[in-house]
């Protein structure tokens, strides 16, 4: 008789005890939070890492008429993308030629200057990296894309970190060694120097950079951006424009990639 | 503004001066001439290029600059007042002294303690800008900044073709000689240069 009310008692207590937790689940249900794509992501097919471009600048700060301040607004200057936060490197083109079977024969002349898997890859034509990022999925930036994201979200300033010149060795491998920039006619590896504001490495400095993009209405040569190793501060500036043909290669040209946010990972609006 | 009494004073001007006038104690500062353009309506015929101004007059107490006479004149008629004379601004400046170089005397080597001007030292730490009105020992009406700073448009005419208005006073970016009390300059009257304001008079009834 005890043990039949004991047990009845137990029954009751984990039927009630249970009855509780579930009430509570009802009363207060998980909240999903959509954020929006990632800000730094790895590319599976290259492992390259990437950030977030949000495709956002701030105007400058001016003045009306009574000298009162009117601040700069926020602007959208492209929908959001990835940028390969480095330079593609020689590890990076080996894996797409090894997959691939792509005709790259370079490699003897390339390892003199890029001695490394982690230094950027060099004598690519404008067709070679065009070809890598067709096999990454990716594409190579526009040229307004390359200048918009070397400024690193400063407005009207010279190079990717700012107006002076005198602490470019701190960001740049170029000509000459001072600071930072160890290598004097040398290729540094990617990601040696200070990131500018949006956290890409050797916007300025180490090798030209392929655009997309035809250089002018001639149609003949693609744009070429960032200065490279061999040359001055001056060919640092975010604004400097080269060229080549599109069918050219050499020590001092490279590139990295850009990928649209892809349609799924689009999520909610960006806070400003 | 102070009042500035009529004595039989000495000046290398011809205008004499026949009564006593009141005379604003500082340059007109950047925030008093914001104030006359958002309460009057004026509008200068070319807009005012606040980015470059602010480069030399960072704040509403430094003295209003990239002013043409012709805004000068604006602003002092807002304000119910007028340019000084060159009489006017001279007899000032003198400070109640007679025959001394500059507002405060004869001395050279204590100048800075009195205005901005090229250079650096003593109370002047403004190299390449104008300094906050009112930075430096007055003379001894009470005025601050009759030499350096800013020139001071006044009201006449340099010339007898009338084609350019008075400064006086020397600024911040001339030497040392320009600072004397005596010494003349002129512009044409739509000149608005980044080494010229002014001050007001009233005078008195």
């Amino acid at each position: 008789m005890i043990q039949r009310l004991v047990v009845v008692l137990l029954i009751m207590v984990v039927v009630f005890v249970g009855c509780d937790e579930k009430e509570t689940d009802k009363v207060k249900p998980k909240e999903v939070v959509d954020e929006g794509p990632k800000k730094r992501i790895i590319w599976e097919k290259d492992g390259a890492k990437m950030v977030l471009i949000e495709g956002f600048a701030r105007t400058k700060d001016t003045y009306d008429d009574f000298g009162d301040l009117v601040p700069g607004k926020l602007v959208k200057v492209s929908d959001p993308f990835y940028m390969d936060t480095t330079e593609v490197t020689v590890g990076q083109f080996k894996k797409f030629v090894k997959e691939t079977g792509y005709k790259y024969d370079r490699w003897d002349d390339m390892v003199e200057y890029s001695p490394t898997d982690k230094h950027p890859i060099i004598l690519v034509s404008w067709f070679d990296a065009t070809a890598y990022c067709e096999w990454t999925g990716k594409r190579l930036p526009t040229e307004k894309e390359w200048e918009f994201t070397a400024r690193g979200g400063l407005i009207g300033k010279e190079f990717p970190w700012g107006d002076e010149e005198s602490i470019a060795s701190e960001y740049a491998n170029f000509e000459g060694t001072e600071g930072r920039d160890k290598w004097d006619k040398q290729i540094a590896p990617v990601g040696s120097f200070l990131p500018n504001g949006y956290g890409l490495y050797d916007m300025a400095g180490n090798v030209w950079e392929w655009c997309q993009d035809w250089y002018d209405s001639n149609h003949d040569t693609r744009v070429l951006r960032g200065g490279s190793w061999l040359f001055n501060s001056n060919f640092l500036r975010v604004a400097t424009r080269n060229n080549d043909l599109p069918s050219y290669s050499t020590y001092y040209y490279g590139f990295r990639c850009v990928v649209d946010v892809p349609e799924n990972q689009k999520g909610s609006k960006v806070k400003l | 503004m102070v009042r500035i009494p009529m004595i039989s004073g000495y000046t290398e001007v011809d205008d004499p001066i026949y009564q006593d006038f009141y005379m604003d104690v500082t340059e007109v500062t950047v925030g008093q001439f914001k104030k006359f353009l958002k309460s009057s309506g004026y509008k200068p015929e070319k807009p005012i290029d606040w980015a470059e101004l602010f480069k030399f007059s960072p704040t509403d107490k430094h003295p209003m600059i990239r002013v043409s006479w012709h805004h000068a004149t604006a602003y002092a008629k807002w304000a119910g007042k007028r340019l000084p004379t060159e009489a006017e601004w001279e007899f000032a400046a003198r400070g109640g002294l007679v025959n001394k170089t500059f507002p405060w005397g004869d001395d050279e080597s204590i100048a800075r303690e009195y205005a901005n001007f090229y250079g650096t030292g003593g109370k002047d730490q403004w190299d390449g800008t104008t300094a906050r009105v009112g930075s430096f020992l007055p003379n001894g009406y009470g005025l601050y900044d009759m030499s350096g700073n800013v020139w001071e448009w006044c009201q006449d005419w340099y010339d007898e073709g009338k084609e350019y208005r008075v400064c006086r006073g020397g600024s911040w970016s001339n030497s040392m000689l320009s600072q004397r009390v005596a010494y003349r300059v002129n512009d044409v009257p739509t000149a608005a240069n980044y080494y010229v304001g002014f001050r007001c008079v009233l005078e008195s009834k």
